[in-house]
C-alpha cells in the first residue's frame, strides 16, 4: 500500500461490457504520421470497434518542455472510431507498406489481418480535422489466429549499421494459428508457414531483431527460441507453399528454457536501437519477472511480493532495464522496479489489463492503463504523498431521551425472549381447546379388558404464524392417550387432531382431570407453550352403571349439601340406567371391578338441604365418584349462581376414613417390600445359576470328560426358578401399580375431606386431626409409621424429630432386629406428642419430596441377567445413596453362602432405616409431594393463603 | 432559455448534499422515478440511519427517514463504478452493500448503501442496471463526433425511443476551409450531419445540449449556427444549407424540436424494474408520489449547496484546487513524474529510512 498515486492527464472511457479487451488490444504510436509526432492510442475491442484516441485538445497547447497538472482531468479526443464487424484480436504499428516510411495499422481479427493506413485531414477548429481509416490490403487467414507479431524477419538489421538504410527497413507479420501454424506475410504476399514442435497451446509471441529469431512461451512453461533461418530452412524446397501446408522438417529450437508458470501479458523484448550488442527479454508470470539474455541466459530472476495482473518493461538511460508491474491485489497498484530492485509503487484507480508508456511530445515517460472495460487512462506518478483520511462522520446531537425509551424497550423484549425457563405464554397467539364427542365413543380392547374409548378433537387455533409445534397430552394412570405426543410442525390457523383416551389397565384412576401443552416456537424463534389444565375426562370411560344397587361398603362417607335432593339418575344422565329413574341411589362398576354407590337420602330432605352417601370398599373409586358428583354439582349451581357448600356427616370434626387411608398406605408398603424381597430372591438365584454354568463350563473345558454329577438338572431347575421370580416379579409390578393408584386417589380424597372439613380454618383441622389420632392410638394397631432417622444422605430428619422418638425407634430396630419383627412396626407406647410426630412426619415427607430418594436399584446380577424392568419413576431417578444395609449383599458367594443371606434379608427389610427410605420412595413416588406439604402445613398453622391451592 | 431547464440540467451530472427537498423532486418531466426502497442506509456518511433511496433515470437519491434535510442526490453521469462489497452497518452488522465511487472535476466520492430489508436484495440489481441503462444511452446526451455507431450506409443508426423527422442532403459543415458536403438527420432527439465521403466524419449533437440555434452571416454566407452549451464542450457548429428557403426551413424546423424538446425532455434511460410486490400502477404512482418528504419549515438561505457533508464521502484527497504542478521527465524512472516539492528528491520520497 503507497501513499503515492497515478495522477491522471486525460483518460476516455469506451464503455464495453467488461473482458472486451486483452493486453494485445493497444498500440501506442503516431499512427497518422503527423508532423508533431503525437503520439496516439489505438485500440481495438472484441465487439469489432477500432479507436484511434489522441490527446485532448487543450494537453497540445503545452507549451515546450513544461507540462502541468491540469486542473481537472481532461478528456481524451476521440479522434476516430471504427466498426470493422469482426472481433479485433491484435493491434500492431509498423512500416507495413512497401515504398513507404510511415507507419500503419495492422489489425488482426480472427480470421484475417488487415493494414489500414490512417489520414488526417486538418479543419479549420479542431472538430473540424476529420480522419480516414482506409483498408491498405488485407488477409483471409485459413487458421484461426491467435496473436501476431512484426518485425524486419531476415534483415538482420545487425548486418547494417547505416542508420538510414535501418530507416527503410520493411516490417513484416507473423500470425501464430490457434493450432501452432506460424504464418508469415511479407506485405501483400503470403510466404511461408511452420508448425510449431511440441505444440498444445499456443502462448505469446514476439520477434527479437538483434537475434533475427522468435520468442515464445509453449504450454509446457518452456520459454523457446527459434531462429528465423532455422524456421526458413526447415520448409521443403518441393513445391511452393501454400499456407494449408502439413508438412515440414522437424523444428528444434535455438534455445529453451523452462519457466515453470503461465506467463502473463506479453514478451518484453528490450534492446537499443543504435547498439544491438545489449538485448534483454523479460518475462513475467503471476509472481516472478524473469530477464534473459543472449542464448537464453538467465539474467535476473524476481520474485514478486503481490500476483501482478500485467507488466511493462521498457529500457531507460544507459541498459536499465525498468518494469513497470500492476497488480490487482488491494484494489490496484502500480510497482516500478529497475532490475530486481523496487523503486517506486503507487496507487491505480482500477486494474489495468494493459500498461505501458507513451511520449507525451517532448516529455517521455507518460504511462498508458487500459482497463477491461475500456477505459484508456494517460497518467504520470504523484509525488504527493496521499495522506487523506476520511473525516469521521459528525456525531449528530444524541436524543437520550428516545435513546433510554428504546433501551428499556429493548431489555424489555431481551427479558421476555432471552429467558431460559419456558413460561407459558400470557399472548393469546396459540389457543387450545379439548372437545369430547359423546357420541364417539367405542369398545376396544386394550390389555385383554374391554374397555369404552373416547375419541377427542383437540382444536389448536394459531393467530399467526408458529414453527415446531408439538403437542403433549398428560393423563392420569391409567388413563391412556392414543397420542400422546404429537409433532405437528409449523402451522398457521386451525389445526384439529383427533386422539383417543381409554383405559390401559385395571387400576382405579386417581384422577380425571388431563392437561395439554402446546409447545412452539414463534417467529423469532423463541420456545413457548400454552397449558390447558383440568380437562375432565368422562367419568362413562372408567366407569359402567352396575344394575344392583350395592347397599354394603367397607367405607361410607356421608355428606350434606345445601340443595334440594338431585335425582341421581337425571344427574347422571349420559349413563344408560337400566332400572328405576327415580331410584335412591346409583351403583356404578369401575373397570378395576370395584362397585361404588352414591345413594341420595330419602329422610330429612327438604329444599335447602340434602343428604347423600358415597360407599365402596375402595377409597379411590370412592374418591373418582365423589369428586364427579360435586363436579357435577357444582356445574347444576353453577348455572344458577348459587354457592355449593358440603359438609359432612357422623364424624364430628373427625377427618374421616383415617383408617381405611392408612391400610392404603399398608397395602402399598406391603407390595413395595414385596418388590425388593423379589428383586433379592432373584440376584441369589441368579448367582446361583451363574456358579453352575461356571463349574459346567469346568466340566465341559476338562481334557478328560468327567461326569456332571447332575449339574445340568441344578441349571435346569435354577433357571426355572428365575423365571418364576420373573412372572413373580411382573405380576407385583402390576399389584403395586394398582395400588400406586389406589393410594394416589386414597389421598386425593383425604386432602379432599380435610379440606371440607377443616375449610380454611387451621386450628379447626389441628384439632380434628388431633382426635382421630387420639381415636387410631386407641386402636390396637396404628399403622402410623414414624420416620427413623439414621441414614448419612438424611440429616435434616434428624434435626427435627426430637431425640427421645430417635432413641425410642433405635431400641425398636435393635429389637426388631433381633425378633424380626414384621415391617410395620407399631409403636409401642404412644404416650405423649402425637401432633409433633404427625408434623415432623409431614416435615420429613416435605423433605424428602425436595431431596431425590435414595433407591437401591444396583442389582449385583445385571450383568448376568436381563435387569427387572424398573418402574418408570424409578428409572427417572439417580441412585445416589445405596442404603447401607443392601450393600451388605455379598456379591460374589457360592451358592450356600447366598442361600444363607437369604435368610438375613429379613433382618435387612425390618431394619427401620430401610423402612423409611422405601416409605419416602413410595411417597415421591405417589406424587403425593404437594399435598403433603400443604398437609403439614396445615398442621404448622401455616396462614391458609400459602397453602390454598384447591 | 427558462431557468427552469437550466436549474435541472445538474441532475444527472453533479453530486449534491442535504439540498432543500424540492430539489430532489422530479419536476422536470424527463426525470422519472424508477423504484423508491426503503429502508435504505447511508452506511458511508450516515451509519445507523434509516432512510429511503430513490432511484430515478438520472440519479440516486438517498434521504434520511428521521432528518428529511440530510439527504444526497448523485447523478449518475459521475458514477465511475458500482460494485457489490462487504461493508458494516450499524444497523445490519456485517453485510453485503452497494459500493459506488463516483468522480467529479475536483474530487472523488465513495458512497455505500445497506438495504435494511432483509429478504431481496433489489437494491443491487436495480442501481447496477439502471446505472448500465444510462451508460448505455449517451448518444442521447452527449455530443459524439466520428462516432462509428451514428451512421451506417448512409443510414441513421436509430436510437431507442427516437424518431425521424427530416432528412436534409447538401449540407455543408463549415468547418474545414473549403467546407465538406454531407447530410443532416434530423430527429426529434438530435441532428446529425455526416460527411458524403466519409461516414466517419459525423457530429451527433442532442438537443439537450444545444444552448441556441440561429442564423447568422458567416464568409461562406449565411448559415445555420448550432451552439452547444458549457456541459457539452460549447462547441460553434456552422452549416451552409442552400438555398435560403430551405434553410429557413429547417431553421424552423430545429427551433420547434428545440423547444418541444425542452419541454418533454428525452434522457433516453429506460430500464422496466420487475416488480415483485403485488402492486397495481395507481399504489405505485402513490407511492412514487410521497417519495420525498417534505420538510416543513424551509428556509431557502442557500438554495444551490447549503451544507459541507460532502467531507465524509470523499474517496482520497481534495482536488488541489487548481494548484498546477509542473510535470517532469525523471530519469531515475524513466517515467514521468509530477515534479517533487523543493528539497525533495523522489529517493528521498521513497525511501522512508534513507539509505547511505
Amino acid at each position: 500500500m503507497s501513499l503515492f498515486t497515478i495522477k491522471e492527464l486525460w483518460s476516455l472511457d469506451c464503455n464495453e461490457a467488461s473482458l472486451s479487451f486483452t493486453t494485445n488490444s493497444v498500440a501506442v504510436a503516431n499512427i497518422d504520421n503527423e508532423s508533431e509526432e503525437i503520439a496516439k492510442v489505438v485500440v481495438g475491442s472484441f465487439t469489432g470497434f477500432l479507436r484511434i484516441i489522441g490527446p485532448p485538445a487543450g494537453m497540445e497547447e503545452a507549451s515546450d518542455n513544461r507540462f502541468t497538472f491540469p486542473a481537472e482531468p481532461l478528456v481524451g479526443n476521440m479522434l476516430a472510431e471504427s466498426q470493422l464487424g469482426s472481433p479485433v484480436l491484435q493491434v500492431d504499428t509498423g512500416k507495413f507498406v512497401s515504398g513507404s516510411d510511415n507507419i500503419h495499422l495492422a489489425v488482426l481479427h480472427p480470421n484475417k489481418f488487415g493494414v489500414y493506413a490512417v489520414l488526417r485531414l486538418p479543419g479549420q477548429v479542431e472538430h473540424g480535422s476529420q480522419y480516414k481509416i482506409t483498408l491498405l490490403y488485407e488477409h483471409k487467414l485459413k487458421r484461426l489466429a491467435f496473436n501476431m507479431c512484426s518485425g524486419p524477419f531476415g534483415k538482420g538489421v545487425t548486418s547494417t549499421a547505416d542508420l538510414s538504410l535501418q530507416s527503410k527497413e520493411r516490417h513484416f507479420i507473423c500470425v501464430q494459428s490457434l493450432d501452432g501454424t506460424l504464418s508469415f506475410f511479407e506485405h501483400e504476399v503470403f510466404t511461408f508457414s511452420r508448425y510449431l514442435p511440441g505444440f498444445l497451446l499456443p502462448g505469446p509471441l514476439a520477434y527479437v531483431p538483434p537475434w533475427d529469431s522468435f520468442l515464445t512461451v509453449t504450454s509446457s512453461w518452456n520459454l523457446q527460441c527459434f531462429k528465423y533461418s532455422s524456421l526458413v530452412m526447415s520448409k521443403d524446397d518441393a513445391n511452393v507453399q501454400t499456407q494449408e501446408t502439413a508438412v515440414g522438417k522437424k523444428l528444434n529450437p535455438e534455445w529453451s528454457y523452462s519457466i515453470g508458470e503461465e506467463p502473463i501479458g506479453s514478451l518484453q523484448v528490450l534492446y537499443n536501437p543504435r547498439n544491438h550488442s545489449e538485448v534483454k527479454v523479460v518475462v513475467g508470470t503471476l509472481r516472478h519477472l524473469f530477464c534473459f539474455g543472449g542464448g537464453g541466459d538467465l539474467l535476473w530472476c524476481k520474485r514478486l511480493d503481490n500476483q501482478i495482473d500485467s507488466f511493462h518493461s521498457f529500457l531507460s538511460g544507459e541498459n536499465c532495464s525498468m518494469t513497470l508491474a500492476a497488480s490487482g491485489n488491494e484494489a490496484g497498484a502500480i510497482y516500478v522496479y529497475n532490475g530486481t530492485t523496487l523503486k517506486w509503487a503507487a496507487k491505480l484507480p482500477f486494474v489495468p489489463v494493459h500498461l505501458s508508456r507513451i511520449h507525451l511530445r517532448e516529455l517521455e515517460g507518460g504511462i498508458v492503463f487500459l482497463s477491461g472495460t475500456g477505459r484508456v487512462f494517460v497518467g504520470y506518478l504523484g509525488t504527493e504523498p496521499s495522506l487523506f483520511i476520511a473525516p469521521p462522520i459528525q456525531a449528530r446531537e444524541l436524543d437520550y431521551e428516545a435513546a433510554e425509551i428504546e433501551l428499556t424497550q429493548l431489555r424489555k423484549i431481551v427479558a421476555e425472549s432471552g429467558d431460559q425457563n419456558v413460561v407459558a405464554s400470557k399472548d393469546a397467539t396459540v389457543e387450545v381447546k379439548v372437545e369430547f364427542e359423546g357420541q364417539k365413543s367405542k369398545w376396544i380392547e386394550s390389555n385383554g379388558m374391554e374397555v369404552m374409548s373416547l375419541i377427542a378433537t383437540i382444536k389448536i387455533l394459531c393467530h399467526a404464524r408458529v414453527n415446531d409445534v408439538r403437542v403433549n397430552i398428560c393423563t392420569p394412570k391409567p388413563i391412556v392417550c392414543s397420542h400422546e405426543s404429537v409433532m405437528i410442525g409449523d402451522i398457521v390457523g386451525r389445526h384439529n387432531y383427533q386422539t383417543e383416551f381409554y383405559l390401559e389397565s385395571e387400576a382405579i384412576p386417581s384422577d380425571l382431570t388431563c392437561e395439554v401443552y402446546v409447545f412452539y416456537l414463534n417467529d423469532t424463534g423463541v420456545p413457548h407453550f400454552v397449558q390447558k389444565c383440568g380437562i375432565k375426562v368422562p367419568l362413562f370411560i372408567i366407569a359402567k352403571p352396575h344394575d344392583q344397587l350395592e347397599r354394603e361398603a367397607d367405607a361410607k362417607l356421608t355428606f350434606a349439601v345445601n340443595k334440594p335432593v338431585m335425582n341421581l339418575a337425571s344427574l347422571y344422565n349420559d349413563f344408560d340406567w337400566n332400572g328405576d329413574t327415580n331410584s335412591i341411589g346409583l351403583t356404578f362398576c369401575l373397570y378395576s371391578g370395584d362397585k361404588v354407590t352414591l345413594l341420595a337420602s330419602t329422610k330429612s330432605s327438604s329444599s335447602s338441604a340434602s343428604r347423600y352417601r358415597v360407599q365402596s370398599n375402595s377409597m379411590a373409586a370412592m374418591h373418582i365418584i365423589f369428586r364427579d358428583f360435586l363436579d357435577r354439582m357444582n356445574r347444576k349451581f353453577n348455572r344458577e349462581k348459587s354457592e355449593l357448600k358440603i359438609t359432612l356427616v357422623g364424624v364430628d370434626n373427625d377427618v374421616p376414613l383415617l383408617n381405611e387411608y392408612f391400610s392404603e398406605i399398608d397395602a402399598h408398603i406391603l407390595r413395595r417390600r414385596r418388590e425388593v424381597q423379589i428383586k433379592e430372591d432373584l440376584s441369589g438365584r441368579a448367582a446361583q445359576l451363574r456358579a453352575i454354568q461356571r463349574r459346567l463350563l469346568i466340566r465341559f473345558r476338562d481334557k478328560n470328560p468327567v461326569p456332571l454329577t447332575q449339574l445340568e438338572i441344578l441349571l435346569d431347575g435354577s433357571l426355572d426358578h428365575i423365571n418364576d421370580t420373573l412372572n413373580l416379579m411382573e405380576e407385583n409390578e402390576i399389584e403395586k401399580q394398582k395400588s400406586e393408584c389406589r393410594l394416589s386417589g386414597a389421598t386425593r380424597l383425604m386432602l379432599e375431606l380435610i379440606q371440607i372439613q377443616g375449610g380454611r380454618d387451621s386450628s379447626k383441622l389441628k384439632k380434628s386431626i388431633k382426635s382421630t389420632l387420639d381415636k387410631i392410638r386407641k386402636a390396637s394397631h396404628p399403622p402410623v409409621v414414624i420416620p427413623e432417622p439414621k441414614s448419612q444422605a438424611e440429616l435434616k430428619p434428624e434435626k427435627l424429630i426430637g431425640n427421645e422418638i430417635i432413641e425410642r425407634m433405635a431400641s425398636a430396630r435393635s429389637r426388631t432386629a433381633r425378633k424380626r419383627t414384621p415391617v410395620l412396626a407399631p409403636i409401642p407406647e404412644p404416650a405423649e406428642g402425637e401432633m409433633e410426630h404427625v408434623t415432623s412426619a409431614g416435615e420429613t415427607i416435605q423433605n424428602a419430596s425436595l431431596n431425590p430418594i435414595p433407591e437401591a436399584q444396583e442389582d449385583p446380577m445385571s450383568e448376568v441377567l436381563p435387569p427387572p424392568e424398573p418402574l418408570a419413576e424409578e428409572s427417572e431417578q439417580t441412585p445416589i445413596d445405596v442404603p447401607p444395609n443392601l450393600e451388605e449383599t455379598p456379591i460374589e458367594s457360592s451358592i450356600l453362602e447366598q442361600m444363607h443371606e437369604d435368610g438375613s434379608q429379613e433382618d435387612n427389610f425390618c431394619d427401620g432405616a430401610l423402612l423409611k427410605q422405601r416409605k419416602k420412595l413410595y411417597l415421591k413416588n405417589i406424587r403425593l409431594d404437594a399435598p403433603f406439604a400443604q398437609m403439614s402445613a396445615f398442621v404448622e398453622g401455616v396462614p391458609s393463603s400459602a397453602v390454598d391451592i384447591y | 432559455m427558462p431557468l427552469d431547464y437550466v436549474m435541472t440540467y445538474w441532475f444527472d451530472h453533479d453530486i449534491r448534499f442535504d439540498l432543500l427537498t424540492r430539489y430532489l423532486k422530479p419536476y422536470c418531466s424527463g426525470e422519472k422515478i424508477i423504484e423508491v426502497m426503503e429502508p435504505v442506509e447511508d452506511t458511508k456518511g450516515n451509519n445507523g440511519e434509516p432512510g429511503k433511496l430513490v432511484v430515478t433515470n438520472l440519479r440516486l437519491i438517498w434521504q434520511s427517514k428521521k432528518f428529511p434535510k440530510i439527504n444526497l442526490s448523485i447523478g449518475f453521469n459521475p458514477i465511475t463504478s458500482i460494485t457489490v462489497k462487504i461493508a458494516t452497518s450499524k444497523l445490519r452488522g456485517l453485510t453485503e452493500s452497494l459500493h459506488i465511487l463516483a468522480r467529479t472535476k475536483n474530487s472523488r466520492y465513495e458512497f455505500i448503501f445497506t438495504n435494511l430489508v432483509q429478504e431481496h436484495n433489489r437494491l443491487f440489481a436495480l442501481v447496477i442496471g439502471v446505472h448500465r441503462a444510462y451508460a448505455q444511452s449517451r448518444l442521447y446526451r452527449e455530443i459524439k463526433m466520428r462516432s462509428a455507431t451514428v451512421v451506417c450506409n448512409k443510414k441513421l443508426q436509430m436510437l431507442q425511443q427516437e424518431e425521424i423527422v427530416e432528412q436534409i442532403n447538401g449540407v455543408w459543415n463549415l468547418s474545414s476551409d473549403q467546407g465538406n458536403l454531407g447530410s443532416f438527420f434530423i430527429t426529434n432527439v438530435r441532428v446529425v450531419w455526416y460527411a458524403a465521403s466519409n461516414e466517419l466524419f459525423n457530429a451527433s449533437i442532442p438537443f439537450l445540449q444545444i444552448s441556441e440555434i440561429k442564423i447568422r452571416d458567416s464568409k461562406f454566407g449565411k448559415a445555420l449556427v448550432i451552439e452547444t452549451a458549457e456541459t457539452g464542450g460549447s462547441y460553434v457548429l456552422g452549416f451552409r444549407i442552400d438555398p435560403k428557403e430551405k434553410l429557413y426551413g429547417v431553421h424552423k424546423t430545429l427551433l420547434s424540436i428545440h423547444e418541444t424538446f425542452n419541454q418533454y425532455p428525452v434522457f433516453g434511460v429506460d430500464f422496466n424494474p420487475d416488480t415483485i410486490e403485488q402492486e397495481t400502477e395507481l399504489e405505485k404512482q402513490h407511492r412514487f408520489s410521497t417519495a420525498i418528504a417534505d420538510e416543513v419549515d424551509e428556509i431557502e438561505d442557500n438554495p444551490e449547496m447549503a451544507s459541507d457533508a460532502f467531507a465524509a464521502y470523499f474517496a482520497d484527497g481534495v482536488g488541489d484546487g487548481g494548484e498546477t504542478r509542473e510535470i517532469v521527465y525523471s530519469p531515475e524512472l524513466g517515467l514521468a513524474v509530477e515534479k517533487p516539492k523543493d528539497g525533495f528528491t523522489l529517493q528521498s520520497l521513497w525511501e522512508v529510512i534513507p539509505s547511505t
